[in-house]
């Protein structure tokens, strides 16, 4: 089981937190080993508070895609391993509230961790997904979840 | 068939259609979306691609391969080869990531449904009954609630000095008419790690010669744990740790006395 609540989670989203170091990058794989193609693509990063750069919050940032045609990429923040945000792409995935199944929602998803469901819970995130390539979801994340990221192209909302 | 039957059976198809999705993906994909869950609650899809050939394609999009990767496993060739032998009745293969299977259109709905059913019972083989296997920081926490319900005097993260060098251990229990205790837990043990704890374990007790050290350790295979409760003054394993929480110490009091 979890050691944090619903409120513990919510508080460290809310608190500003940046990129500490890269745990892991093979997404260059066709440049440092072109003949080894990896099963799955995957980024992960270690994440802290901005308040507290020397404390290992075991907080990761999770970005996947399988090396395949037709898969997309899941973004996941895990906190000691487990996910309290993510953000997915579904046909359909069901809401579930309270181990009920309430809803559905379609394509791009968050999963949003409670402590009845867990992570299974989700709210529709199609709104907020503006481009499918990696860098664009990471970006958006990073964002949503209050993280700093290594610094990103301006874009229309910085130009005000 | 009678009317009652026809009645149940009518409602169960209405449902299902309602409960099945699909979409165009492009001019000759369709994803199905099937109401058969995994454990993580995610549902089954499927890609179905309508050949030039007149033939159709189905593939999983790599998704059981994701599913298990997820849950943490690692993708071996012999587990794609157990795969394919759990799924033998729908003829699936593998290409890359992706489970496909190849059919004409008379066969297109018997197939689908296969396909669906063992994506599924690949699952529930692979997610559902898999043991859940403790991560060091839970371990860690077990021990500690252990020794805390216990009320035994403990500090945590002490560093011990060994005659080679210094050896952090998880839990100390200082000395206190019966030897003082270094525990500390392992929860994956492989050869290399439970040889690292063999060495550490002798060289603090060259330096503390009352003083005896305990590992709790995880699922381990034979050659590990034969190194560990050889080696080591108290051997725990973590399955047994309800069982420990009588008291781990009366275990090692035992043990030294």
């Amino acid at each position: 089981m979890a050691d944090f609540t619903q409120s513990d989670v919510d508080y460290l989203i809310r608190a500003k937190k940046f990129i500490h170091r890269t745990i892991q990058d093979n997404t260059n794989w066709q440049k440092t080993s072109p003949h080894k193609a990896p099963d799955e693509l995957r980024i992960v990063y270690d994440i802290r508070r901005s308040d507290g750069p020397d404390t290992n919050l075991k907080l990761q940032f999770a970005a996947r895609r399988e090396l395949s045609p037709q898969t997309k990429w899941g973004i996941a923040l895990r906190w000691h391993g487990e996910r309290i945000r993510g953000l997915d792409h579904k046909l359909r995935e069901d809401i579930i509230r309270g181990g009920l199944i309430v809803g559905k929602v379609r394509h791009w998803h968050e999963h949003q961790w409670t402590n009845e469901d867990r992570d299974k819970h989700v709210v529709d995130a199609n709104a907020i997904v503006k481009n499918q390539d990696m860098r664009s979801l990471i970006e958006t994340c990073l964002d949503r979840w209050n993280i700093e990221g290594f610094g990103h192209q301006l874009r229309l909302e910085d130009l005000k | 068939m009678s009317e009652l039957s026809e009645h149940i059976l009518e409602s169960y198809f209405r449902a299902h259609k309602e409960l099945v999705d699909a979409e165009d993906l492009d001019n000759n994909t369709v994803a199905v979306s099937f109401p058969v869950y995994f454990s993580s609650n995610h549902r089954v899809e499927l890609a179905v691609q309508h050949l030039s050939s007149g033939m159709f394609l189905i593939s999983d999009k790599a998704e059981i391969l994701s599913e298990l990767r997820l849950a943490g496993l690692q993708i071996t060739g012999k587990m794609r080869e157990r795969i394919l032998n759990v799924a033998t009745n729908s003829q699936l293969r593998f290409v890359g990531n992706s489970l496909v299977r190849e059919c004409s259109s008379d066969q297109l709905g018997d197939v689908l449904h296969l396909f669906a059913d063992s994506c599924k019972t690949i699952g529930d083989a692979y997610l559902v009954h898999r043991t859940h296997l403790d991560t060091e920081d839970e371990l860690r926490a077990k021990v500690k609630h252990v020794l805390l319900e216990r009320k035994y005097v403990f500090k945590e993260h002490e560093p011990i000095k060994g005659e080679i060098e210094t050896h952090d251990i998880d839990f100390y229990l200082p000395p206190n008419g019966i030897p003082g205790l270094a525990l500390s837990v392992l929860p994956k043990p492989t050869r290399l790690t439970a040889e690292a704890w063999a060495f550490k374990a002798s060289d603090i007790k060259k330096e503390h010669e009352k003083l005896k050290v305990g590992l709790v350790y995880g699922d381990a295979k034979e050659t590990p744990r034969d190194i560990i409760t050889r080696k080591i003054d108290l051997a725990i394993p973590a399955s047994d740790l309800d069982a420990i929480a009588n008291g781990i110490v009366p275990l090692w009091a035992k043990k030294s006395g």
